[in-house]
């Protein structure tokens, strides 16, 4: 192994997500084509060698592992990209939103967008990925926002450009993500507490 | 968060995967070799990009291994200093919160890096900041947002028994150090819900 260039390339959640997505779909074609192929080799087969009806298990056995041999991914593959996709559509990421909030174009308009403002390309970046839709969000991404656009209004444009072209997420979806697990903790609280009174009583 | 990362290697093609078209066992080859494993100061490949060159396959003598040198871009999870992530809290001690993504859960943020006026809770063992008199909770679960601040490196190599020390602790082999001091930072809820009470207040 030679390491030719450590970064050649720095991507958004957003291209990392369509890749992983590509993946998966010409994956699940190559499974298909490859089903069909070795069922059509296996009939000829039994054709040729003059057996008929039903498939003996063993056979089946057989055309199972021949499909598997072709088409199994590696494991470790498997369980990275399953933990990727599962952490890019959860519901504070911008990619959680149904339909999918950002296209090809979306990276080309938002750097032509927010040209003027002279923002990093690590800013762009995050923005991307983050996707802020008020002044706490952008404060953490941009780095010195206060110095750098001292008018507020500036900022306000900053957002607003955000969500002109990245979308606003939907509230009641983040909210009902990022609650569903603190939702059992305080129920199970909320019971603690209340034998807490009833002792206290 | 994720960079692209250029790498030449030498793909060994088994005989058993004949059966696959040569692209695909390259590929499986070197997803099998670098997926979900962290390669040391490049960070945690994920996947093959693309293949950008292929030699043709030799074989060697003894065996019908097809050897091929290749040239490919890998997807790595790495990112930058002052990256701004979103995470979930996987679990608090009094030396800091503990963070995880779905793929990887060696986020640290020790305690000094909480906003000023944070404490441990011994009894629920979570951290609570106090502002202004509110009580804002740093809860298990909850999905926050930090910096990266910085990042280690752990060489995993083998050491020969003479020089094993006992007292060296498996870590994991890349860890990340991150920062939730800084308005905006910490869980969302905090964030998303006052800005949204704002718009709410402006409506009125």
């Amino acid at each position: 192994m030679k390491i030719l260039e450590a970064q050649s390339a720095i991507l958004t959640n957003f291209e990392v997500y369509q890749h992983l997505k590509s993946q998966n779909e010409k994956h699940a074609a190559l499974k298909k084509s490859t089903e069909k192929r070795l069922r059509k080799e296996n009939d000829a087969k039994r054709k040729r060698t003059g057996k008929s009806g039903q498939m003996t298990s063993s056979e089946t056995f057989d055309l199972r592992n021949a499909i598997k041999d072709v088409t199994r991914r590696p494991g470790n593959l498997e369980t990275v990209v399953r933990e990727i996709l599962e952490f890019l559509e959860e519901a504070p990421s911008p990619l959680a939103s149904k339909p999918l909030p950002y296209d090809e174009n979306t990276i080309r308009k938002l750097m032509e967008r927010l040209r003027s403002y002279d923002l990093t390309k690590a800013e762009l970046l995050m923005l991307m990925n983050i996707r802020p839709t008020n002044l706490e969000g952008l404060n953490v991404i941009i780095q010195e926002l206060d110095l750098r656009f001292p008018e507020e209004a500036t900022q306000f444009e900053l957002v607003s450009a955000v969500v002109e072209i990245l979308g606003t997420p939907d509230v009641e979806a983040n909210k009902q993500a990022m609650t569903d697990a603190k939702e059992a903790k305080q129920a199970e609280e909320a019971q603690a507490s209340t034998e807490m009174e009833v002792v206290e009583e | 968060m994720f960079i692209l990362t250029k790498i030449a290697d030498l793909v060994q093609i088994d005989p058993n995967d004949f059966v696959k078209d040569a692209s695909q066992a390259i590929e499986d080859n070197i997803n099998a070799k670098y997926s979900n494993k962290v390669v040391q100061k490049i960070g945690l490949c994920i996947c093959l990009y693309d293949l950008l060159s292929a030699s043709e396959g030799l074989i060697g003598h003894g065996n019908g291994i097809v050897n091929v040198n290749v040239e490919f871009r890998l997807v790595v999870f790495r990112p930058f200093k002052h990256e701004v992530m979103q995470g979930r809290i996987s679990s608090a001690t009094p030396a800091g919160i503990r963070i995880r993504t779905g793929f990887f859960d060696e986020i640290h943020v020790p305690a000094n890096m909480l906003p000023e006026g944070t404490y441990f809770d011994h009894v629920e063992q979570i951290f609570i900041w106090e502002n202004d008199g509110s009580l804002l909770h740093f809860d298990n679960h909850e999905v926050v947002r930090f910096r990266i601040e910085s990042e280690h490196w752990f060489d995993q190599a083998p050491v020969g028994p003479g020089d094993a020390n006992d007292d060296s602790e498996r870590t994991s082999p890349y860890k990340i150090t991150a920062t939730m001091d800084d308005p905006g930072l910490g869980p969302c809820l905090w964030w998303d819900d006052a800005a949204e009470e704002e718009n709410e207040e402006m409506e009125d």
